[in-house]
């Protein structure tokens, strides 16, 4: 009889325990990383008998909470990513604020002065639209600053927080294993540890290292290995400015009082995001960017210089300079400091490359130069030595002296010149950034539309006595350096005549007509000697000091053609038509056969395709962030359903354990009767 | 499996919210009309729209060209008509002129017409266009081509520069003529011009015969030549004659021509007559002689005419001189409009393709412009179906979701 009242008792209880349960549940039901909880009920062996809750658990399982974590990490990778890559699909090939409108304005503007090369307010207006595409070059590359400084601020405030849940999750480590020790339920604490371990994945890809009954310590390892928490000892994350370029900042834990790097290692996460973000995207379009910058404004000066503006001067810059806008950087570590004398010069804008170049010296006096666009790498051995004046040497050549830090080379367009205060070492780093600066830099640099130089510097004069079918089919400045063009100012020095002579097969001889009842014979300024009679070929350019002629068709004996400098000109379009051809020519990216320049891509053909790629960049981002999150959803599900609450369940549950704790309350009630039967019994 | 209660609402409003933005999204197709909205919505199709739109500004930009030179074109068709017409006058003037009816004062009148006619051809030929710019100095734009020299003759002052402009993408058209190809056409006699340092060597040469046919003919076969003298060695002087490509030149009977020298005594070499200057003998001298025929314009010989109308015609001498003026005054006016209609034709040509280019890139440009539509323009029956699509699948799910989210146990645990 008594039995029976402690079995009531106890099922009374139980069930009691179970309802708590269950209104726990209840009351979780909205709580991030809550997991349901059951009362395990226990049946009582003989002698006592009954039933107990031994403990309560917590549903959960590990591999699913882990397949959680990961796919976090890659949803969060791809969402932060996608998110800056729409930004930058969105500015390139808007019509406000690309380039490829820009351009076409630009050249549009172009074409009235070229129509109309006498109109100042023509001239006035196409300096105006210059102005406009100048802006739109400063406003992406703003924009690709700023998205910059973005990515590192978010990177610092990422790392703290890392830091901060680490730090967070080596203090539950302890206070579980204490409770533990305690014998009382550690479940709550499993459970935030269990969602600190997801906000952590959240920032960054780990892998997560436990025992797969949950007892005991939760350790987190970077992907690549560095441990960030170890039992009760978090390790620091860190960031700082990076070592060769300080705009590119680093990631690094904290072990043992050393920073060690890993912003290469860092996949997954919002930190994973920004960074394959910044380095795929950022950094290739801000250089690309900065290449078609260079290209431009270098090709625009070059054809420029070859012309008059309307009072008769030559062209002077149209843009500023951009030649020296690149960048050298010595490691922080460098064993030989630079000198004020490391330079980057652009000496051949077309063959630039897209690219940041990273240079490391390292045993028996060699090198490495990596190519960070592509990845390719040179070595000493990939240079020939040139021992020539060292402000005009050929790609793929170098010259000066590694054991006394001297080093010039050229590449890829660009020249090198370091000069270091003393021999090379062994890890000595220097960082190269031709292109980087050049859309920050860009500027139009005339002030005035009559300072566009749109005529040709010479004036062709076919004498009125010519009898042959020739004629004068065109007239290329060549060198505005040439000393036809420096020497004196309102000349060609000399005016040159060309005059046909008779005979088989037909020649001609070329004067310098300064004195023009005195033809002297016409000097070459590179050999110094009279250049000689010449065979006649039919649209073959006739090269001269600075510029050259073609002709076509066959003159008479004692035709001639006199080339004079273009004063009064002022109607002339001759360089404006080829300012205007530019955006027909194939400017960017050329390569190098033979020693010649050739293949390459039109300015807005290479912009097309760095919108087609960001765009695509984008678009995949965009897949692969529903990819992920369709992946993370499903993952998801199957951890809530092992661990989330049910409400319906839950009621159920709630029936359930009531009928039962009613049912437990009656047997106890039972038991009460029989024993007042029994007394009744007795007292009767 | 199980599911719980927090992931059915999450759920539903995850679904729901992918739903609206791909409403939005749909919306904003329609609003704008574009199939894509980003370059990320489709990266080829957006290379190829850049592309597109880069081809069709180009051909705008032909086609302010096309306008431009038409209008240039245009302007140099009237002006030349204008001179076609003036020298049609200049031309019954002569014709007139030559009528022996006419007396003195007659003709003092016909002078005067001519000397207006001259100014209206003047004015003519130094016609500017709306921009203030000449349009026959060539690239001289701002200098006036026929001006008056302190002797009242005109005289050019342009070039023969000729300003092109691009209508196609390889075509270019030259938007103009310069005044020396059109109206410097009339030829004045031959001239002979002695070039180099030793021009002193000879006496200034005559032609060996009136109108200097034979020198012509030699020069036109032999171009510029050159007389060398050289010491014989035996007190004497030979000359030689030289092309300019070095090699001696032959009379008609091919000898190589060359002899000694008497000074002073004229000798005849190419229909030339000169002789050599004793104190300019010296070894290695040499004279480079070079034909040369002015060219002048139609003003020059109207101005003679007109001068020679004034004079009296009362001999013979002074009759013949008129009849002689007339003729040389029809036939310079014959080279001259030779020049505006040979420039007139080539203006006609050039219209033609100008015409022809506007059509080639007018559909070019049509073209451009479908295949632009077809990548770049949204179509709108499916767009529009597509929206329906999704807004039904959105009310459905809100619907669903009021419906699940009213069904709870709890509602009949009562």
């Amino acid at each position: 009889m008594v039995g029976l009242l402690n079995l009531g008792i106890q099922a009374l209880t139980s069930n009691q325990k179970a309802l708590e349960v269950t209104g726990q549940n209840i009351a979780n039901v909205n709580t991030p990383g809550y997991s349901r909880q059951l009362a395990s009920f226990e049946t009582r062996a003989a002698p006592e008998l009954g039933v107990t809750v031994d403990s309560v658990l917590r549903a959960t399982d590990l591999f699913a909470s882990k397949q959680v974590w990961t796919d976090t990490a890659a949803f969060n990778s791809n969402e932060v990513f996608a998110f800056n890559a729409a930004q930058l699909d969105d500015l390139l090939a808007n019509e406000e604020s690309g380039l490829s409108s820009g351009f076409d304005t630009f050249f549009g503007a172009l074409q009235s002065v070229v129509d109309d090369p006498i109109s100042i307010p023509s001239r006035e207006l196409f300096l105006g639209v210059t102005s406009g595409l100048e802006r739109r070059f400063h406003t992406i590359d703003q924009k690709l600053e700023d998205q910059s400084v973005a990515v590192n601020t978010q990177m610092e405030s990422l790392v703290l927080q890392v830091s901060e849940i680490t730090g967070h999750l080596a203090e539950l480590n302890r206070n579980i294993t204490l409770e533990e020790a305690r014998g009382l339920s550690s479940n709550a604490l499993k459970d935030k540890r269990d969602e600190s371990i997801r906000s952590l994945s959240e920032i960054i890809d780990i892998s997560v290292q436990t025992r797969a009954d949950g007892i005991g310590d939760v350790n987190v390892f970077l992907t690549s290995g560095q441990p960030l928490v170890v039992g009760s000892k978090a390790s620091n994350m860190l960031v700082r400015a990076g070592s060769l370029d300080p705009v590119r900042s680093e990631l690094g834990v904290e072990v043992a009082g050393k920073f060690i790097e890993v912003t290469d290692a860092v996949r997954g996460g919002q930190l994973g995001g920004l960074v394959d973000y910044r380095d795929e995207v950022l950094t290739p379009a801000w250089n690309e960017l900065g290449r078609i910058a260079i290209t431009f404004a270098q090709a625009m000066n070059e054809q420029h210089a070859k012309g008059i503006d309307l009072d008769g001067g030559y062209g002077q810059d149209f843009f500023n300079d951009l030649s020296r806008s690149g960048t050298v950087r010595g490691g922080v570590g460098n064993s030989n400091p630079l000198s004020s004398q490391a330079t980057v010069r652009i000496t051949d804008a077309s063959l630039l490359k897209a690219s940041d170049y990273e240079l490391l010296f390292n045993a028996g006096s060699d090198f490495q130069i990596r190519r960070e666009s592509d990845g390719k790498t040179y070595s000493l051995s990939d240079f020939s030595f040139d021992a020539t004046d060292p402000s005009a040497q050929a790609d793929m050549t170098y010259s000066g002296d590694l054991s006394t830090g001297l080093l010039q080379f050229n590449l890829d367009g660009i020249t090198v010149r370091l000069e270091g205060k003393g021999a090379f070492l062994t890890g000595d780093a220097f960082f190269i950034q031709p292109v980087r600066n050049g859309a920050e830099e860009l500027a139009l640099a005339l002030t005035a539309g009559d300072q566009l130089a749109l005529a040709s510097p010479i004036r062709v004069e076919a004498s009125l006595d010519n009898s042959g079918k020739a004629r004068i089919s065109d007239v290329e400045v060549t060198d505005p350096g040439s000393a036809t063009f420096t020497q004196k100012a309102g000349v060609l020095s000399p005016p040159v005549e060309i005059v046909f002579n008779s005979g088989e097969p037909t020649t001609f001889s070329v004067f310098d007509i300064t004195d023009p009842t005195n033809p002297q014979p016409y000097t070459d300024e590179v050999t110094g000697a009279a250049l000689p009679r010449q065979a006649y070929v039919a649209g073959e350019p006739i090269p001269l000091n600075g510029f050259a002629v073609t002709l076509i068709n066959q003159p008479d004996p004692g035709d001639r053609y006199q080339f004079t400098f273009n004063k009064d000109g002022v109607s002339d379009n001759r360089n404006a038509l080829a300012l205007s051809n530019l955006q027909e020519s194939q400017l960017v990216s050329r390569r190098l056969s033979a020693g010649e320049a050739v293949g390459g891509f039109t300015l807005q053909d290479i912009y097309a395709r760095l919108v087609e790629k960001v765009g695509t960049e984008t678009s995949v981002a965009n897949l692969n962030l529903s990819a992920s999150e369709a992946v993370l959803s499903s993952s998801t599900a199957v951890r809530e359903s092992i661990s989330g609450v049910n409400l319906d369940e839950e009621a159920a549950n709630l029936v359930k354990y009531q009928q039962a704790y009613q049912a437990a309350a009656q047997v106890i009630n039972t038991s009460r009767q029989l024993f007042d039967t029994l007394l009744n019994a007795a007292g009767g | 499996m199980r599911i719980s209660t927090q992931q059915f609402f999450n759920r539903a409003t995850s679904e729901m919210q992918a739903q609206q933005t791909q409403l939005a999204e749909t919306q904003q197709r329609i609003a704008t009309g574009k199939q894509h909205l980003r370059p990320s919505d489709d990266p080829i199709a957006t290379a190829r729209i850049i592309k597109l739109k880069e081809e069709i500004g180009r051909h705008e930009k032909f086609e302010d060209n096309l306008n431009s030179a038409e209008r240039r074109l245009v302007l140099e068709e009237s002006a030349l008509d204008q001179v076609n017409t003036t020298s049609d006058r200049l031309k019954e003037l002569a014709i007139l002129a030559g009528n022996v009816a006419l007396n003195d004062s007659n003709r003092r009148v016909m002078a005067d017409e001519v000397d207006g006619l001259v100014e209206q051809l003047a004015g003519l030929m130094n016609t500017k266009d709306a921009q203030g710019e000449y349009l026959f100095a060539g690239a001289k734009g701002r200098t006036m081509p026929f001006q008056r020299d302190a002797a009242g003759t005109y005289a050019y002052h342009g070039d023969e520069g000729q300003r092109k402009i691009q209508i196609g993408p390889e075509l270019q058209i030259a938007t103009g003529d310069s005044g020396r190809q059109i109206f410097e056409v009339v030829p004045g006699d031959t001239e002979v011009t002695l070039l180099g340092a030793d021009t002193a060597l000879i006496s200034a040469p005559t032609f060996a015969d009136d109108d200097a046919e034979t020198f012509e003919a030699f020069s036109e076969k032999h171009g510029d030549v050159t007389l060398t003298v050289a010491d014989d060695g035996a007190g004497g002087w030979t000359f030689a004659l030289l092309n300019g490509a070095g090699s001696p030149v032959e009379d008609e009977a091919g000898t190589a021509i060359a002899g000694m020298i008497t000074p002073a005594s004229p000798i005849e070499v190419g229909g030339l007559s000169f002789s050599f200057n004793a104190a300019s003998l010296a070894d290695g001298a040499r004279v480079t002689l070079r034909a040369e025929q002015p060219r002048h314009s139609l003003l020059e010989t109207a101005q003679t005419f007109s001068r020679m109308l004034r004079e009296p015609v009362n001999n013979e001498q002074s009759r013949t001189r008129m009849q002689e003026g007339v003729a040389d005054m029809l036939s310079d006016l014959a080279l001259s409009k030779e020049g505006t209609l040979s420039a007139m034709t080539g203006l006609g040509a050039r219209m033609n393709t100008l015409t022809v280019s506007r059509d080639v890139g007018a559909e070019t440009k049509l073209q451009t412009q479908t295949a632009l539509s077809v990548i770049e323009d949204l179509d709108y029956a499916t767009a529009i179906s597509d929206f329906s699509l999704q807004e039904l699948a959105l009310e459905a799910a809100r619907q669903t979701f009021a419906r699940i989210n009213s069904m709870t146990l709890f509602d009949h645990l009562r």
